[in-house]
C-alpha cells in the first residue's frame, strides 16, 4: 500500500462521513412510546416487541397494545374513548391520552421529527 | 504482509459500516427547543420555544411559569358550569336574572357575540344548554344513544326567546355596562372560540416577554410565531378518517393560527349513524355535511369560532360564511371525502397523499 493509496482511503473514510451527516434522512417512524400516569416518571418501552401494558391511572386501569412497530388503546375506563379512537399510532411526534384517567403516551424515534403539530 | 493488508482491511471495512451505519447524531436542534406540556382548557396544552441561547432558555422557562397559571385561571373563569365566573354566570341565567359582563372578561363576550351576528347565528355562544342535552359538555355525561327530540325542543325554544345580543346596562359608575337576559334556560358557552382566545392572550405574553420563535398547540389548535431554528414551524392537518390515512395537508403558518373542527373528535356511534359534536343552532342536532373544516388566520379567536361556524355553514354555504366573517384560508372535507380549499390557502398546503383537490376562489 503506498502513501498515495491511503491518502486515498482516508479521504473516501472522510467523504462517507460526511454524507452520511448531511443525506441522513430522519427517520420519522417510532421506536419507542412514552407513557406516563399523571405526574409520575414516563415509562419507556419498545415498540419492537408485541405485548400488552396495563396501566394504573386516576379511574381504574388502561390496557395498551403495541405490535409491529405501533400502538393503541385497547381499554380505558373513560366514557368517550378519545384515547381509542385515535386507532394505531406509528409516527414519532404521535401522542394521545386518557384524560380522565390521567394516562398519556408519546411516540419517540431518532432523528428531528418533520412535523411539530398536528391540527385537529 | 498478506496479514497486514487483511488486517487494514478489515478494520477500513469496519470504520466505513461504522460510519454508514451509525444511528445519525443526536439532532443538536432539539436541546434547543424548550416545552411544556399543561393539562388544561379540556385539553393538554404544548407550548414550544425555540431557543438557542442558555439565558432566552431560561428567560422561556419563566415565561412558561406564568403562562401556566394564566391558563390555570383562564380554565376556572370561563367553563360553562362549576365555581368558575362563567359558571356563575350560568347559574345567575338559570335563575332568571339578568348578568352583568364582568370587565375582564368582556372582550370575549363582545368578540363571541359579533361572530355569532355576523355568522347569521351559525356560532352561537348561548349553545350551552343544547351541547348538555347531547352530552358533549362532561366526558362522564356521555350518552349512547341520541337525546329525545323534546329536550332538543325545549333547549331550541329557549334560544329562540332569548336575546340575540348583548345589551348595555347602567355600571356602578358613571360607565355603561355590558348585560346579558333574562334569558330563561340559556347557559352561555365559549368551548367554541375561548380556546383561540387563550392562544392570542398567551401568545401575547410570550412575544411581551421577548420571545420570537415559539408554538402553541391547544389540543389541536396550533399558533406559530418566527420560526423553529432554521425551518419554519410546520403543521399537519389531520386526516378526518384515520382508516384512510394520518394526515391530510402539511402547511407552514407564518405567525397565524391553524384551526381544525372535526366530526371525529368528540362523538358516539348509535345504529351505524355518528353524533358529533359540533352542534347546528338552529335544529339542534349535530351539523351535516362535512368531516372537517381547518382556518388559517392570524387572528387565534377568529380562526378558533370560524372553523365551527364554516362547519355548521356545511358544504353549500360555507364559503359564503368564510366572506362573511373575512376569512381567506381554510381547507374542508365533505361528507363524501372531497376535498375543497381557497385559493390562498391551496397555494400554501402540501397533500401527503396528493387526493384531488378542489380549489374554491
Amino acid at each position: 500500500m503506498t502513501g498515495a493509496d491511503r491518502v486515498v482511503i482516508v479521504l473516501a473514510a472522510l467523504l462517507v462521513g460526511v454524507a452520511a451527516g448531511a443525506y441522513w434522512q430522519p427517520r420519522t417512524v417510532a421506536d419507542r412510546v412514552e407513557v406516563q400516569v399523571g405526574d409520575g416518571a414516563p415509562q419507556v418501552y419498545s415498540l419492537d416487541a408485541q405485548r400488552h401494558i396495563e396501566v394504573h391511572g386516576a379511574l381504574g386501569t388502561s390496557i395498551l397494545e403495541i405490535e409491529d412497530g405501533r400502538i393503541r388503546f385497547v381499554s380505558s375506563p373513560c366514557r368517550n374513548k378519545v384515547c381509542i379512537h385515535s386507532g394505531w399510532l406509528s409516527m414519532s411526534g404521535d401522542a394521545t391520552a386518557c384524560l380522565p384517567n390521567r394516562v398519556t403516551i408519546a411516540l419517540l424515534g431518532h432523528g428531528a421529527p418533520e412535523i411539530d403539530a398536528v391540527s385537529q | 504482509m498478506l496479514l497486514r493488508r487483511i488486517l487494514v482491511g478489515a478494520a477500513l471495512l469496519a470504520l466505513l459500516s461504522w460510519l454508514a451505519l451509525r444511528p445519525p447524531p443526536q439532532d443538536a436542534r432539539e436541546t434547543e427547543l424548550v416545552e411544556r406540556n399543561l393539562p388544561v382548557l379540556g385539553t393538554w396544552v404544548t407550548l414550544s420555544a425555540y431557543a438557542e441561547d442558555p439565558a432566552l432558555q431560561t428567560r422561556v422557562q419563566r415565561a412558561f411559569d406564568q403562562v401556566a397559571q394564566q391558563l390555570a385561571d383562564f380554565d376556572t373563569r370561563w367553563r360553562a358550569f362549576g365555581d368558575g365566573t362563567l359558571g356563575r354566570l350560568n347559574a345567575e341565567l338559570v335563575a332568571g336574572d339578568s348578568i352583568r359582563v364582568p370587565q375582564d372578561m368582556l372582550p370575549l363576550f363582545r368578540r363571541a357575540f359579533e361572530i355569532h351576528r355576523i355568522s347569521g347565528g351559525l356560532f352561537d355562544p348561548r349553545i350551552g344548554a343544547l351541547v348538555r342535552v347531547w352530552g358533549f359538555d362532561d366526558e362522564a355525561h356521555y350518552r349512547e344513544s341520541p337525546p329525545p327530540q323534546a329536550e332538543i325542543d325545549t333547549a331550541l325554544a329557549a334560544l329562540r326567546e332569548a336575546p340575540e345580543s348583548l345589551q348595555a346596562c347602567p355600571g356602578s359608575g358613571e360607565a355603561e355596562q355590558d348585560c346579558y337576559g333574562p334569558a330563561p334556560g340559556v347557559v352561555l358557552d365559549f368551548g367554541a372560540i375561548a380556546k383561540g382566545y387563550a392562544v392570542d392572550q398567551v401568545g401575547e405574553r410570550l412575544l411581551a416577554a421577548g420571545i420570537e420563535n415559539f408554538m402553541i398547540n391547544a389540543g389541536g389548535n396550533v399558533r406559530t410565531q418566527g420560526r423553529r431554528g432554521d425551518r419554519a414551524w410546520r403543521i399537519a392537518v389531520r386526516h378526518p378518517r384515520p382508516e384512510i390515512g394520518r394526515l391530510l395537508a402539511i402547511v407552514e403558518p407564518d405567525n397565524e393560527n391553524l384551526v381544525t373542527s372535526g366530526d371525529y373528535e368528540r362523538y358516539f356511534e348509535y345504529q351505524g349513524r355518528r353524533y358529533h359534536h359540533i352542534l347546528d343552532p338552529r335544529d339542534g342536532r349535530p351539523a351535516q355535511g362535512l368531516q372537517a373544516v381547518s382556518v388559517l388566520s392570524a387572528d387565534g379567536t377568529l380562526a378558533d369560532a370560524a372553523s365551527t361556524a364554516l362547519f355548521v355553514a356545511g358544504p353549500g354555504h360555507w364559503r359564503d360564511t368564510a366572506r362573511k366573517l373575512g376569512v381567506g384560508q381554510s381547507l374542508i372535507v365533505k361528507a363524501d371525502g372531497a376535498l375543497q380549499a381557497t385559493q390562498t390557502l391551496a397555494a400554501r398546503i402540501t397533500l401527503p397523499a396528493k387526493p384531488p383537490l378542489e380549489v374554491v376562489p
